[in-house]
Formats: C-alpha cells, structure tokens, sequence
C-alpha cells in the first residue's frame, strides 16, 4: 500500500519532518501547503488520498477551513495534526469526517498506525 | 304602674348617679350659665363647685391668654349654640381647651384636650338646658402625638412613604413622599388606582397585582410584600420596595392595604454592579486559563518545532554516531513537548498525569524497538509541571538506556516501567534483563543528565543488578498528594 499524501502545515521545519516520517513509512508526499489557498492549488495539481492538516494555517487561515474544501470538492479526508480540540472544535470538523487526530510531539508510530487505519478506511469506502 | 315612691326614689337615684357618672357633665341654661355640674366633671376640671354654678361658662373657662392660637371658646360657643338651635346632639372634634390650675397664684393653665358632647334637653318643644358632657383625651393625644412624631421620624430616617390601597373601589390614598417616590406630581390624598399605577413597569404590574390578589382571602393583618420599578417621567427608573397589611373595615368586606415603601434603588445599583464585578472576576479567571493554556499550546508547537529540526537533521546524518546523537537530542525534546502536550490538553494547566506520560512514553518506546517488550506499571498520580518535566526527561533516558544497553545482546528483551509510592517519596523503577551495565562503563551523556536532574529534584538513586541484566531505583520526595 502506498498513499499519496498532502501535507498542509504553515511551519517549515515540521513540515519537513513529517514529510520525512511519511517517506520513511514508505508513502509518497505529493505537495505540501502552508494556508488554504496553497493547499487548494497543490490539491488540484494532484488529488491526494489523504492529507494531513494542521488546524492554524499561515496568514491566520483555518485548517478547518481547508479540510472543508478537500472534502467538499475532492473527497478527500484528513488526518488532524492536533491533540488538543475542544468540543466545539470536533462538532465543526464532523462533517468532513476526519480520519484521526493526532497529538504533538508528532510520533512515527502514530502516524504510521492512523496512516494505515486511513488506508484502509479510503479503501473501503472507495470499494462501497 | 307608678306609685308615689318610685318617682321620687328615681329622683334621688338620679341626682346620686349624676355624680357618681363616669365622666364630666355641666348642666348649662340656655345662655350657657352653669346651673349645675357632677364631680367627675369637677375632678378632670380640678375645679369647685361654688366656683362654677351659676357662673357663665366660658367666664368659668376662659381661653388660655398664654395660647394665642386658643379657640376652644369658639369652638365650645358654636357647638352649643348648634346643639341649641337645632335640638340636635353635637359632638365636637377634640378640643385643645386648658384649664386654669386651682390655686395657682400667677394664674397659670394647664394643657388639655378634649372630646366634648353637647346635648340639648328638650321640655314641651324648647330647648330649656343643655348637657355638656367632655372625656378627657389628653394623654390618649399626647400618646397620638408621640406616635405621629415616631412615624414621622422613621419614614424621614429610612426614606420610607406611606400609602393605601383599596381594591374595592380601585382607590389609593398616598402621602406626599409616595407620590415623590412614585414619580408622581408632589401631593398627598386620594387618587384613581391607575392614575398611582400608570409609572409602575408593566412587568411588574402584573406580579404587584397578582400578590395583592393572591391574599384577598386570607385573615386580617396578612402581611404583603413587594417590589416594583417606578418609570420616571424623564425615563429614570427608581426601583421600590413595599411592605403593608390587609385590613378590613368589617368582616365581609373586600381588604384594604396599608403600605409603605422604600426607595431601594441606590441598593439595587450596588447590587449591580456587584454583580457585574463578578461577573467580570469570572470572565478574567476564565480568560487567565484560556491564556494559560494558549501559552502551553505555544511552547509546545514551539518544543515540536525543535524535534523536527533534530529528527531532520538526524535523518540526514547518515548511519552513525552524530545521527544517534541527534536522535537522543530529539527523544529529550520530545519528552518535554509531551509534557506540555499534556498541560494543553488536559484542564489542569499547571500539573499533568505522570501515569499517563508513562504509558505513551512506553508505547513510543515499543513502537521504535520491535526487539523490546516493555511492561509498564505506573501509578496514576498528578505531579507539578517543574516536577514532571525533569521526570519526564529521566524516565526517557532511563528507558533509552534500557533499550540501547540493556537489549542490545538480548533477542528477547523484557523492560519493566513502574511507580509506585513509599511515603511521601514517589519511587520511579526501570528494570531490564539484558546483559547487565559493565563496572568500568564510563558514564555517557544520558546518565549524566539524570544525575543533574536527580540533584535538581533532590531524589535519590540507587543501582542493583538482579538476577541478569540492569535495574535503576529513583526515589523522588513529591510531598503529600
């Protein structure tokens, strides 16, 4: 199995470590975005399968808000990288039906287990 | 019927009750000369009789030349010449009449009131006498008087108005400081129930309504209580406060109320604005943990900051030791971003769940090492942020030791994690069973670093090796819990 990833985080340095993580768990990076206008671009260029999604984007713009868009023009859902969300948070995010969230310091070994739990989650609604 | 003797037993029974009656009489001719008068009425008065028969009355009891304002004379002759022209009782209001003091040598007057009865007596048509009868009310109206000035008093002291309310007749009898209050035009009597409760808020009417209907049943001297705001004509609101009693002027009849009310309006202000200080006390407090937690979330994207820079750097160091340096460095940092992680996340913004820190510290461990099982015991315990991080950061090496050293001969390695507390001190055990830590190992950098923080948390630590393989105890004092 091998998953096309959008990574959308506004920080450098993380970005490029989870892009490292994912390479290293054997996927492949296909863009990575830092606001919602970026995100929409890189997306378009090439659909991924999943994306992972940081919650504050750059220029004040909401991961929220980029997750919407994928999941309402692409179909595509998201992995949050977030421990932390308040309930109001998770109520807004249930419609585009996140595949996971997970926690910082972003460990391999989670993103490696919600990347495959994501896999087989597309593969399966792909095959409904 | 009659008899010669009754009328004449009568008659001396009449002259002996005449002056054994309970109050004052003056028998008077028609031109108000005293012809005779009964002791009672010589007793109130401290007069004689040889003083008073036969002397007109108002030379008997002149005006008081010390009052200016006497017109008990006046009074007294109008009376009696009604009573005489008409034929007809005539009561008197009460008279403020002095009397002179018997034997007083400057002439002086004493003060009284009086409640007088003129009664005609009337022979074959004509008015041929008449009975003065008085009651001397004097220390009722001095008591009456007192009791004015008492009320008077309290409503200034307490701001305090009184009122009436007849629901009956849909009538209110206000005094002056209600219809002030009120915000009515300054003036004292009665007035239409809706022209006293046009200024009353409309949602209160209804609620002041409802408690004057709610006790129409209910026994004399029911008491009621109240508040209203009163709409003032330039659209200030002043807020009232109203005590008051049924009362009834006969059995059956619908209650009238007795009120008084108070402005409380200055106290309804205070009370909020205390209430706005509350709230504001509670918005800041919230506001100070919204903070709070924003600057935990901060370090903590900050500290994951400084892991991805490590872990990039380290994946591209190439097999090695700079790489196993910058992997070390990044498991440090990591174990300080947990911290914070765990700060920000739960609601206890200065303490965290060490147990919990245990448990992913392991599992993160576990993930990285197929090689290694790690059993993990922890106790579920709260520490301090300043106590959990150098814990933190210890339990990390002390596990990284363990499946760097301990496992690295071992093909099925077994680390177990626990806490548990002894006292006050809470005791940290990282046990492995690999090939044991050799005597003349040179501490490295990881064991250094948990014997500094051990200094800095003032615990203890203590090696052993059991039957194969490695086992640190630290021993941190972490108070009562």
């Amino acid at each position: 199995m091998k998953l096309n990833v959008l990574i959308v985080e506004d920080d450098f340095f993380i970005a490029l470590d989870l892009e490292d993580q994912v390479k290293d768990l054997g996927h492949e990076v296909v863009g990575i975005a830092r606001d919602v206008e970026s995100c929409k671009s890189a997306a378009q260029q090439k659909t991924p399968d999943v994306a992972l999604m940081d919650l504050r984007l750059a220029g004040g713009t909401s991961g929220i808000d980029a997750s919407r868009w994928l999941y309402d023009v692409l179909n595509v859902r998201c992995i949050f990288i977030s421990g932390n969300l308040e309930d109001e948070t998770r109520e807004a995010l249930a419609p585009v039906r996140p595949l996971a969230f997970i926690g910082k310091p972003i460990m391999m070994h989670q993103l490696e287990r919600e990347l495959t739990r994501g896999y087989a989650a597309i593969r399966k609604s792909a095959g409904d | 019927m009659g008899g010669d003797d009754l009328p004449r037993c009568a008659q001396d029974l009449r002259e002996a009750a005449f002056d054994a009656a309970p109050h004052g009489y003056l028998l008077l001719d028609p031109e108000f000369t005293i012809i005779d008068v009964n002791q009672c009425y010589l007793d109130l008065t401290q007069t004689r009789r040889v003083d008073l028969v036969g002397i007109g009355l108002f030379e008997a009891f002149p005006d008081n030349p010390g009052d200016p304002n006497a017109d008990g004379v006046r009074n007294l002759r109008l009376s009696l010449e009604t009573a005489r022209a008409t034929g007809q009782p005539h009561a008197m209001a009460v008279q403020k009449y002095d009397i002179p003091v018997r034997d007083s040598e400057d002439g002086s007057f004493e003060e009284r009131s009086w409640k007088p009865l003129n009664t005609p007596v009337i022979r074959d048509g004509r008015v041929v006498a008449l009975i003065h009868h008085v009651e001397d009310v004097t220390a009722e109206m001095a008591l009456r008087r007192d009791q004015a000035i008492r009320l008077r008093s309290a409503q200034r002291l307490h701001d305090l108005a009184f009122w009436e309310y007849d629901p009956r007749t849909a009538t209110t009898f206000i005094s002056r400081p209600f219809a002030v209050m009120q915000g009515l035009p300054e003036r004292e009597g009665t007035l239409s129930a809706d022209e006293c409760f046009a200024p009353i808020h409309p949602d209160d009417r209804a609620t002041m309504d409802q408690v004057f209907e709610e006790v129409t049943q209910e026994p004399d001297h029911t008491s009621i209580v109240f508040t209203h705001r009163a709409v003032r004509p330039e659209g200030s609101i002043r807020w009232l406060s109203s005590q008051g009693e049924l009362v009834r002027d006969h059995r059956d009849a619908l209650p009238r109320f007795l009120l008084v009310s108070m402005d409380i309006t200055e106290t309804k202000r205070r009370e909020e604005k205390l209430a706005q200080a509350l709230d504001e006390r509670d918005r800041l407090l919230a506001q100070k943990e919204t903070l709070l937690a924003e600057v935990n979330h901060r370090i903590k994207n900050s500290l994951q900051l400084v892991s991805s820079i490590l872990n990039t750097d380290a994946r591209r160091a190439g097999e090695g030791e700079v790489r196993e340096r910058l992997e070390r460095a990044a498991a440090r940092v990591g174990a300080v971003t947990s911290v914070h992680e765990m700060l920000y996340r739960s609601n206890q913004v200065t303490s965290i769940a060490f147990g919990s820190y245990l448990r992913e510290l392991c599992e993160t461990f576990a993930a990285g090492d197929a090689a290694a099982k790690i059993l993990c015991d922890p106790l579920e315990v709260r520490l301090p942020a300043d106590q959990a991080i150098p814990l933190a950061l210890i339990a990390s090496e002390l596990v990284s030791n363990a499946v760097k050293h301990g496992l690295s001969d071992a093909n099925r390695g077994l680390i177990e994690v626990k806490t548990y507390l002894e006292g006050t001190d809470m005791v940290l055990q990282v046990t492995d069973n690999g090939i044991g830590k050799r005597d003349d190992a040179t501490p490295g950098l990881g064991m250094q670093i948990v014997d500094g923080l051990i200094g800095q948390l003032g615990a203890k630590m203590s090696t052993g090796a059991p039957a194969s393989g490695h086992a640190v105890t630290i021993r941190v004092p972490i108070g009562a819990i």
